[in-house]
């Protein structure tokens, strides 16, 4: 599957994958998932996505500005590691 | 010889303003030791509910336990839309913890879970504590509001408008209130400090350093219970046995040899306030003894008396719907299942949707008393299974109107003291296809009957459903056609709202609340002109 945020994160990319594995409760290895497979029908809870937003901002040092925080941003992994990466230029 | 039968009941605690609920558990004759358990609030109040519960019954046996109810939450006065709620929620923290101190407990201890936790920190160096302990704290408000604000965005199917998380509305007052509330940095009189977290949500490092930095000696522990239980909705909650047992453990210990003692002191009696603000009495009701509230207005009632019943949980809007009501000058009783937590007699029940023959018997001892009191006729309001409850043959006799949210409908061909096997889950094709076929039948017809009963003793009935309702769907596919004639006299109204969810919370339960409370204006002018009132 191809993305058209992906190729602007990378390493992002990776990092929101790991974050996933290490505390996003998915029944899956998050590496088989595309950039734009929705995360919720991958079994992303609500709650688990809390865990994964702090777990990358403590790896980050910075903060999700609120503004930032939009269903849209949180549904894939291409639009998390686009917000992280507009999240620490910012 | 019998033993002593233990403490249990709830009370009101005075606070400035009014007073707040709270529930006591304990040794008959009290114990040297008490437990002040801080809940969390929004839609971790309800989902932790239960869980808290069964560490109060646990911890009653050896301590006196009190379980505050925050200011604008469960019974207590005020609302959760007041200014300085911070304020409030730690003046009532103190006030439960004045309280067991004047009841002459000398070794305190607080249980904070989440959001209790950043309340009672904040408390605490205004009394003296012994012991704290701090389950899955929230370490700041901003950090609470944060958790809440991404897991609205992350929700399949986001709500708009303002801040909602399961099923709860947070005012924007008390978001902006909750953003700037942190740890108070005074020192802790409660110098032993037991933190339990778990691996979804560990504790901030930086939190524990500040507790340290005010004078705590903390013992770390990690239990995986929390989140399944806490992350749940109030219906589908599991029960945190491991943490409760660290607790428990924990509590155990004696206190440290080489931390200070705390002063002595005072062994008053603390009489509790009998009422509040809205002329409400906490008490219990039937043989169950669950928990109940009777709202019994000054001077004389209006001749209809309410009863509100769900099987849903302790939900602000039937406390709402009551306090309106009580200010129209009638009365009413109203009650839970999840009290029956708290009933030393009753088991613990079935899933939230049925109705049993439990909450059959408990009703029509509630509608006695209501008629005891003077009602000639009864308005029934119920949730989801506790509505169920209340559309049955044996509730009904004195009622005028029933009003029945979220009902699961199908449930009326269920006989209450026969549950009936689900066989739509069996592993053969055959039978599945046959139980459904059944169901179609068999449902819709009982559910049919019962309704035209209702309606030809002269029951009015509001149904109010979520659009997804599967109640909702049961109604519009199954028996709309049915009861067209019913529905055209409006003897039968059926209302359906977008996100009327558990406990109706939400943007527009004001709207929703007020079509309840004119509806049983309606039928009470009706009933007003046939039936003689004294």
């Amino acid at each position: 599957m191809t993305s058209q945020t992906s190729d602007m994160a990378p390493e992002w990319e990776a990092k929101v994958r790991a974050a996933l594995a290490r505390v996003g409760r998915l029944a899956l290895d998050p590496d088989t998932l595309g950039p734009d497979d929705l995360l919720v029908d991958a079994g992303l809870t609500s709650q688990a996505t809390v865990e994964v937003i702090f777990s990358l901002e403590d790896e980050c040092g910075c903060e999700i500005d609120d503004s930032l925080i939009t269903r849209e941003n949180l549904a894939t992994i291409a639009r998390m590691a686009a917000m992280f990466t507009q999240a620490v230029r910012m | 010889m019998t033993p002593p039968a233990p403490l249990n009941r709830p009370e009101w605690i005075a606070v400035p303003g009014g007073a707040i609920g709270s529930e006591w558990l304990g040794p008959e004759g009290g114990a040297a030791s008490g437990c002040i358990i801080v809940p969390s609030v929004g839609h971790e109040e309800l989902s932790m509910y239960r869980g808290l519960v069964r560490l109060a019954r646990q911890l009653g046996d050896r301590h006196s336990v009190v379980m505050v109810q925050h200011w604008g939450t469960d019974q207590s006065d005020g609302s959760v839309g007041d200014d300085l709620l911070m304020l409030r929620w730690r003046t009532g923290v103190e006030a439960a913890i004045a309280t067991m101190q004047a009841r002459g407990v000398e070794h305190l201890t607080v249980v904070a879970a989440r959001l209790g936790a950043l309340i009672a920190t904040s408390a605490l160096p205004l009394a003296g504590v012994d012991r704290l302990v701090l389950w899955s704290p929230t370490s700041s408000g901003r950090r609470f509001v944060r958790e809440l604000r991404i897991m609205q965005a992350a929700r399949a199917s986001g709500n708009s408008a303002g801040l909602n998380v399961g099923g709860y509305q947070y005012p924007d007052a008390m978001l902006e209130e909750l953003t700037a509330s942190g740890l108070a940095g005074r020192p802790l009189p409660a110098q032993e400090v037991l933190v339990i977290d778990h691996d979804e949500r560990p504790v901030d490092p930086a939190y524990i350093a500040e507790l340290r930095s005010l004078g705590a000696v903390i013992t770390e522990q990690r239990c995986n219970d929390i989140g399944p239980w806490a992350d749940r909705s109030i219906d589908d909650t599991e029960m945190p046995y491991g943490s409760i047992g660290l607790i428990d453990a924990w509590l155990s210990r004696p206190p440290s040899a080489d931390l200070p003692s705390t002063a002595p002191r005072a062994q008053l009696h603390a009489p509790a306030p009998t009422s509040n603000a809205h002329h409400e009495q906490l008490g219990v009701v039937a043989t169950s003894r669950l928990r109940a509230v009777r709202a019994l207005p000054p001077g004389s009632h209006r001749p209809l008396g309410m009863l509100l019943y769900s099987t849903m949980g302790p939900g602000r809007s039937f406390v709402e719907l009551a306090r309106h009501e009580t200010r129209r000058n009638r009365m009413s009783i109203r009650f839970d299942d999840a009290s029956s937590r708290w009933s030393p007699i009753r088991p613990f029940p079935r899933p939230t949707y049925q109705s049993d023959r439990l909450d059959i018997d408990d009703l029509k001892q509630a509608i006695d008393e209501l008629v005891d009191r003077g009602a000639t006729a009864t308005v029934l309001v119920g949730f989801c299974g506790g509505a169920m409850a209340l559309l049955r043959n044996e509730t009904t006799a004195t009622a005028r109107a029933v009003v029945a949210i979220n009902p699961p409908l199908f449930d009326l061909a269920m006989n209450p003291d026969k549950p009936m096997r689900d066989r739509t889950k069996s592993n053969s094709r055959i039978v599945r296809r046959l139980s459904y076929a059944y169901r179609f039948v068999v449902w819709r017809l009982a559910a049919v009957r019962q309704l035209r009963s209702l309606a030809s003793r002269g029951t009015r009935v509001l149904f109010l459903f979520d659009e997804n309702d599967v109640g909702y769907l049961f109604w519009r596919n199954s028996l709309a056609r049915s009861l067209r004639d019913q529905t055209i006299r409006r003897e039968i109204v059926v209302m359906s709202h977008p996100g009327l969810g558990h406990n109706l919370e939400g943007a527009d339960t004001d709207e929703v609340l007020g079509v309840i409370s004119s509806f049983i204006a309606e039928v009470e002018a009706v009933d007003g002109q046939m039936i003689p009132t004294g």
